[in-house]
């Protein structure tokens, strides 16, 4: 009976959800029609997934996953924050007061001021507006002729390069002017033999053409002429044969006037004899 | 062919290549998959938060366990594997923290469902029919439920429910069969399935 009802119940299911075979579903619904047992058990669970069907999906923002690949955690005391948060201020403050000593940083505190710097620091007294200007000059002089002598050299080194690079333009192109001529030499080789070739194959089959042509006209003519003979010669023959009738017919004509002349003349005789 | 049928056939590409670590495709392969894993997730706890963090782990275990899948036709019911046990895993987290908050008067027989049945008739006053549904939803076993919620809303094949719950597919069928029948219950208590609504099928 346990086994039974288990059956049945795979068997709802999959009538519920459409995946029973044709025969298995005719075979159910008739069942179902005389198993009250079996149809209680299918209003057990039906009309549940319409229900089910109320609950629609919820909309969500799909959140925008940038997935990079990070080294493995180190575990342990040195992962706690505290720690790293204490080494890292301990770290920093390190490397400035390396940093510092390295750069020979100073602070010079006087009673006008403050000052801050690095290396030697040397508080000059201020300078008079002359020697600023004289300064400038000599600043400006310096710049001027520093400028002019690298202007030079670059015009030198521009010339220079302008120089190298015909020759190397000159060269490259001569090169490709003397491979140009070899390749057309080449090519124009090429086309005369071509040209010869096609012209022996014109020639020749002209020759061909001419041949069979002429091959052609005397086999007609042959045959016509063989024709006119044949005909010629039967009508000579006919001629010929009429001819001989004819003349049959005349000597047996004359062969008959002949026999009635004689007749005749026979007849005169035979009755002047009696 | 279901939903997830089709975008598991469109994302096949997008898998394979997430496989060899394209991380362009793997974006694409969680835009096709995370709505219906935040659902189910929804579904399974009817909570927002927890459907999120739910959804955001199970993404983050794929992409540490992709290059694990052999057999790509199975990403689905894969998915749907890391998905569930994330969800048991949150679960009993948040069944842990009920207790601590369930005091020695409390019934320890099942005080979530009576709330819950409360919860539920109040709801229906409020003719919030998708509401006591969900809410009926969590009122079954974790087992029932999860059948339910992968077949119902999932569209997952018998084969691939039992592939993710590691069970035979008449297990399933008759874990479907006895769900449906307590959810049939649990409604008509909450004069939820009625013949006026028509709904039922």
């Amino acid at each position: 009976m346990v086994m039974e009802n288990k059956a049945n119940e795979e068997r709802i299911i999959d009538y519920l959800y459409g995946e029973m075979s044709t025969t298995d579903l005719a075979m159910f619904k008739k069942e179902l029609a005389v198993n009250s047992e079996l149809k209680r058990q299918l209003d057990d669970v039906s009309g549940v997934s319409g229900h089910l069907d109320m609950v629609k999906d919820r909309e969500v923002v799909i959140p925008p996953v940038m997935i990079r690949r990070t080294a493995p955690k180190t575990k342990g005391a040195f992962s706690h924050g505290a720690f790293r948060w204490g080494l890292s201020i301990a770290a920093s403050l390190l490397i400035l007061m390396v940093a510092g000593y390295l750069m020979d940083f100073k602070i010079i505190k006087t009673k006008e001021s403050t000052m801050i710097g690095f290396g030697e620091m040397n508080v000059k007294p201020e300078l008079s507006e002359l020697e600023v200007k004289q300064w400038i000059a000599r600043a400006v002089d310096q710049q001027q002729k520093e400028t002019s002598g690298a202007i030079l050299t670059l015009q030198t080194d521009l010339e220079t390069r302008l120089g190298e690079s015909e020759k190397v333009q000159e060269q490259a192109w001569n090169k490709a002017l003397s491979k140009q001529y070899v390749k057309q030499e080449e090519i124009m080789q090429l086309y005369v033999a071509q040209l010869n070739d096609s012209n022996k194959k014109m020639i020749e089959d002209f020759f061909l053409v001419s041949n069979q042509t002429q091959k052609k006209y005397m086999n007609r003519v042959l045959a016509d002429f063989s024709d006119f003979y044949q005909k010629q010669r039967s009508y000579d023959l006919e001629m010929i044969q009429s001819n001989l009738g004819m003349l049959e017919n005349s000597y047996s004509t004359r062969q008959l006037e002949q026999e009635n002349m004689l007749a005749s003349l026979y007849n005169i005789v035979k009755t002047q004899s009696k | 062919m279901s939903l997830p049928d089709l975008a598991s056939h469109h994302s096949e590409q997008m898998l394979m290549r997430a496989k060899l670590g394209d991380e362009l495709s793997f974006n694409a392969l969680v835009g096709v998959w995370y709505k219906r894993i935040y659902n189910f997730s929804y579904k399974y706890f009817v909570d927002h938060d927890m459907a999120t963090e739910v959804s955001q782990r199970t993404f983050i275990k794929m992409y540490d366990k992709l290059s694990d899948l052999e057999d790509n036709s199975k990403f689905k019911s894969w998915l749907y594997i890391i998905a569930l046990n994330v969800c048991r895993e949150e679960g009993r987290k948040k069944s842990r923290v009920a207790k601590m908050f369930v005091s020695e008067n409390d019934e320890s027989n099942s005080p979530q469902q009576t709330e819950m049945v409360d919860s539920v008739a109040h709801t229906l006053e409020q003719a919030e029919l998708s509401q006591i549904v969900i809410d009926s939803l969590n009122i079954l076993s974790d087992e029932q439920k999860e059948v339910i919620l992968m077949k119902e809303y999932e569209g997952l094949k018998f084969r691939e429910i039992a592939e993710v719950l590691n069970v035979s597919e008449n297990t399933v069928k008759s874990r479907l069969y006895y769900g449906l029948g307590n959810m049939k219950k649990i409604l008509v208590k909450n004069r939820a399935f009625n013949e006026s609504y028509g709904y039922g099928k």
